[in-house]
């Protein structure tokens, strides 16, 4: 029989402790954290009610035409069935899955199983990756482990194993979320780097990046055909407005990088970096970097947001860290005095409960966690209000509106679809913060809008009170002490 | 006889083949005008074809190489007459056939010209260049470009069958239908002469062209080079660029994604040894830099990007893959990625312009008997002067001496909110009429009544809306309130 090793049962370990403790937190409250989780949600129900994908959304916008890859609601509604503790539970699964795909790649850089844990474990517990994907439908919870998973076969190709998971993630990936672009990206400046001649392509891998890469510009064509059309590449921005877009798309700085990777990923990372591409010259490590300084490019000419690009960014981080982490240990190793070996891994746990843990958890509990009572407050309009009335919320509550209020609303966040979404954004803004009555039964009517929400969060967002233009005003009736407006006028 | 029987079959094979493709490309490109037609109730399609139109009336040839009053109120006009004259016997008719029958004899040259050059690519070539959307748009417009090209294509086989004085004649014709044409032929002949090391073709080509510039622009002497040298007005960035030079990205006259891009690797190929493939590619990128401003650029590219990639296609075909499932895979999906932008021509076909909307403006504009001057784009030039009015700003901005004045007082009227200042600038040019086309009405106004179209919308008596609806919005200035 064949003896278990003790890092698969440490890995085994990482990952449990990595569910159990995301689990923890997701079971916690009721609702999914964010109002995307919703986004998705809706399609999902619809797979599952209709048994078909929905084509166009009555609620969003106020009715609009679905572009999107609908993979991601496709396997959600297959494998949960509907039933919300499996929705919750899937993407939590597949993050924590990531961690054995992490160890895999980390031992082929690094050849050692212990860094190959430790690169894990910081990769479990990125706070970055927490933020974003905790309790969560968050498509990244599948892109991550698939793009990883790629870059790895991409050195395997020679068995066919491999191979097929090359084509068959080819597929998935472009059907799942556009990011998948940067794995064309990805290919082309590897191939650009091995032609400075440290090192030479197989002519397999070359087949495959091209084979990749032309796949997943035609799939990304295919779907996105009406929008590409009509927005040539202004839609890498997702056509949305440029308040947001300065704030999401901002001009990448060093703080970013600092703050949002965290110190442990990237000073062991970035050493590891040059361990495994400048000195060590392997053909993975060329791969990562290349994804790496992809994600680094598309972030500089921001078409990638900080946050998403930071997720990568990580990633790859934390899978370069096992090199470092190996050429200290094996260097302590060589030392007379061998307890020097256990004094640094000693450290670098405290560095990393610290530096990665605490922010974790940290993370974890501050999370944006979708109220109990601001769900009450949605779900009032869905009793309150008529059907075809059509609702005004800020753009992170567009998919509540939709979801537990049923109702049709003006924005969210999808706005790569969304028609005229600048001026939407902008007229918004003007319904909630002017002073003048005629400006905003101007606008309102301009939406057909019935209801105006106003959440705390609406208020914290526009930096207002309430609306100063509906006080003893007939054209506006308020319910809740200002949380509703019905607009007579 | 078994050598004969061979050559017999492949012999018919080609024929076959060629026969095969001549009938494709009649169907694809009368599918192109049927559905441009059927679609639209009978609109010609793009400016240039309106253009055209109006140039080759009897009474407006007159403007071509002289003086064309619409054009900003009126400018020198210099221009090559060949096309104009050609379709002045029945305008009407030829801005609809020509086209299509230059694009049929455009494509029978090409595959006999492929087959002097590299046989094995006649078939594969020809293929890509009849589905390819650069040529089913261009054969659909009736622009000059045609004849040019048509001309180009066939002094280049005549060459190459070695009938050099017709060759030559052929290219001097050409000049008369576009000179930058011509310039490009004297240009490749240059490299060639260049790597040839004779420069005698050269010498002669460098003389027809000399004698086809100066019968036509002749009058340059007595009127001298126009004082300021704009390449467009079209807004420049990178992003700009891409999508216009890539159809998949909105780009009307760009290229298919996967045909360009086989096209750079073909060039790879093609050009590999000792590096020349960068300064091919150098070239391209000027090329295409200055198509921007010169859309029928494309149009002469598109040719040479149909043999490029299908060098390309072959190669990667032929070329000894590691992997049969890459290669079955890779190539199946360049057939699809042709194939998509192939199918997304002719789904956009009727929405290309002019569509049935804005030419509804058009039409209104040119049942009124003026010669006033109307502000809009310089995108709406083409159709302002077909419908007898003066343009404001035109694509063609030769000759303008005050074009930069127009340019910046266009933006400060768009960006106006102040009647008074906005309707003074109005008088200073005369404007009767103001016409506004989705694009800029998106492009300046986000879509929505703010600067100059809140002005239009709620300016009271002083704008006269004449047609207004999603697509266009022409209005009339109330001269009898100011």
């Amino acid at each position: 029989m064949k003896k278990i090793k003790v890092e698969h049962i440490l890995l085994l370990l990482i990952f449990l402790f990595i569910l159990a403790f995301r689990m923890y937190f997701a079971f916690q409250v009721e609702y999914f954290n964010t109002d995307d989780a919703y986004f998705h949600l809706k399609y999902i129900e619809h797979i599952l009610e209709k048994g078909t994908v929905m084509i166009y959304d009555p609620l969003s916008y106020g009715g609009i035409d679905v572009i999107y890859p609908h993979l991601f609601h496709i396997l959600m509604a297959l494998f949960s069935f509907g039933s919300v503790f499996m929705l919750k539970l899937i993407p939590e699964l597949a993050i924590s899955l990531t961690v054995f795909v992490v160890y895999l790649v980390s031992k082929d850089i690094s050849g050692n199983s212990f860094g190959a844990l430790f690169s894990s474990l910081l990769f479990g517990f990125y706070p970055l990756i927490f933020y974003e994907t905790l309790n969560n439908l968050s498509i990244y919870t599948f892109i991550l482990p698939l793009l990883l998973l790629m870059v790895y076969s991409l050195t395997r190709l020679d068995d066919k194993k491999y191979l097929w998971f090359f084509v068959l993630g080819s597929f998935l990936l472009p059907l799942l979320h556009p990011s998948s672009l940067l794995f064309v990206f990805m290919g082309f400046l590897y191939l650009f780097l091995l032609s400075g001649g440290a090192l030479s392509s197989t002519r397999i891998k070359k087949e495959a990046i091209f084979f990749s890469s032309f796949l997943i510009l035609l799939l990304q064509l295919l779907i996105y055909k009406k929008m590409i059309l009509q927005h040539g590449l202004g839609l890498l921005w997702n056509n949305i407005p440029s308040n947001i877009f300065n704030d999401l798309f901002r001009q990448f700085s060093s703080t970013d990088l600092i703050f949002g990777l965290g110190l442990l990923p990237l000073v062991l990372g970035a050493f590891g970096v040059y361990v495994s591409v400048i000195r060590e010259k392997k053909k993975l490590a060329y791969l990562l970097a290349s994804f790496g300084l992809s994600v680094l490019i598309l972030l500089f000419f921001r078409f990638l947001s900080i946050s998403i690009g930071l997720i990568f960014l990580g990633l790859v981080l934390c899978v370069f860290s096992s090199s470092t982490f190996t050429l200290v240990y094996d260097y302590f190793s060589n030392f007379k005095f061998i307890r020097l070996r256990t004094v640094f891994v000693v450290v670098l746990i405290f560095s990393f409960i610290f530096l990665s843990f605490i922010p974790s958890y940290d993370s974890a509990n501050n999370s944006r966690q979708l109220t109990d009572n601001k769900v009450k407050q949605i779900k009032w309009l869905s009793i309150n209000t008529l059907p075809e009335h059509v609702i005004l919320g800020n753009f992170e509550e567009g998919n509540l509106i939709n979801y537990y209020g049923m109702r049709k609303n003006v924005i969210d966040t999808n706005f790569a679809v969304a028609p005229d979404p600048v001026v939407r954004y902008r007229d918004i803004e003007l319904i909630y913060t002017t002073p003048s009555e005629a400006l905003a039964l101007d606008l309102l009517r301009k939406y057909n809008i019935n209801f105006i929400y106003v959440s705390d969060e609406t208020k914290e967002f526009y930096g207002i009170n309430g609306l100063s233009y509906t006080k003893n005003n007939l054209c506006f009736e308020s319910f809740r002490e200002g949380r509703y407006y019905f607009v007579h006028c | 006889m078994n050598l004969l029987e061979k050559g017999g079959i492949t012999l018919f094979t080609a024929r076959k083949y060629f026969w095969i493709l001549l009938v494709l490309c009649i169907f694809l490109l009368g599918l192109s005008h049927y559905i441009r037609f059927y679609s639209t109730n009978g609109l010609l399609l793009d400016g240039d074809s309106y253009n055209s139109l109006r140039l080759a009336d009897y009474s407006n040839l007159n403007a071509i190489n002289n003086f064309d009053e619409l054009s900003y109120g009126g400018r020198v006009n210099l221009e090559e007459f060949g096309w104009y004259y050609l379709i002045s016997f029945s305008p009407g008719l030829l801005v609809r056939i020509l086209p299509f029958f230059l694009g049929i004899l455009s494509f029978v040259l090409f595959y006999l010209l492929v087959d002097k050059v590299k046989p094995e690519l006649k078939f594969m070539a020809s293929l890509i260049l009849i589905v390819s959307p650069t040529f089913l748009y261009f054969f659909s417009v009736s622009t000059k470009y045609l004849a040019s090209v048509f001309f180009i294509i066939l002094g280049f086989y005549l060459f190459k069958t070695d009938k050099k004085i017709l060759s030559y004649l052929s290219f001097l014709l050409s000049g008369f239908f576009s000179i930058f044409g011509l310039f490009l032929v004297l240009l490749s002949f240059l490299f060639y002469a260049y790597t040839k090391k004779s420069y005698k073709e050269f010498s002669l080509l460098l003389t027809f062209f000399l004698i086809s510039f100066i019968l036509q622009f002749y009058r340059l002497l007595f009127i001298g080079l126009p004082p300021d040298f704009l390449l467009g007005l079209r807004e420049f960035s990178f992003v700009n660029l891409i999508s216009f030079i890539i159809f998949e990205f909105g780009g009307k006259y760009g290229f298919s994604l996967f045909i360009f891009v086989l096209a750079l690797i073909g060039i790879y190929f093609y050009y590999n040894r000792f590096y020349r493939f960068i300064f091919i590619y150098l070239v391209l990128f000027f090329l295409l830099l200055f198509a921007f401003y010169n859309h029928y650029i494309l149009f002469y590219l598109s040719f040479l990007m149909a043999f490029f990639a299908a060098l390309a296609f072959s190669m990667l075909f032929k070329h000894n893959w590691k992997s049969g499932i890459f290669k079955f895979m890779t190539l199946l999906v360049l057939i699809c990625g042709i194939l998509f932008s192939f199918l997304v021509y002719y789904n956009e076909l009727p929405n290309f312009s002019p569509d049935q909307n804005y030419f509804q403006a058009i039409k209104l504009l040119k049942s009124h008997d003026n010669q006033d001057v109307v502000f809009s784009s310089y995108r709406n030039a083409d159709f302002i002067k077909y419908a007898n009015k003066k343009t404001f700003l035109d694509e063609n901005a030769l000759y303008v001496s005050d074009i930069d004045q127009r340019i910046n007082d266009f933006e400060v009227i768009m960006n106006s909110t102040d009647l008074n200042k906005t309707l003074s600038y109005f008088n200073n040019y005369n404007v009767t009429y103001i016409l506004f086309d989705k694009k800029t009405k998106i492009r300046y106004f986000n879509n929505n009544n703010e600067k100059f179209m809140f002005l239009l919308t709620y300016g009271g008596n002083y704008f006269i809306p004449l047609v207004v609806n999603d697509d266009v919005g022409l209005w009339s200035i109330n001269r009898s309130v100011q």
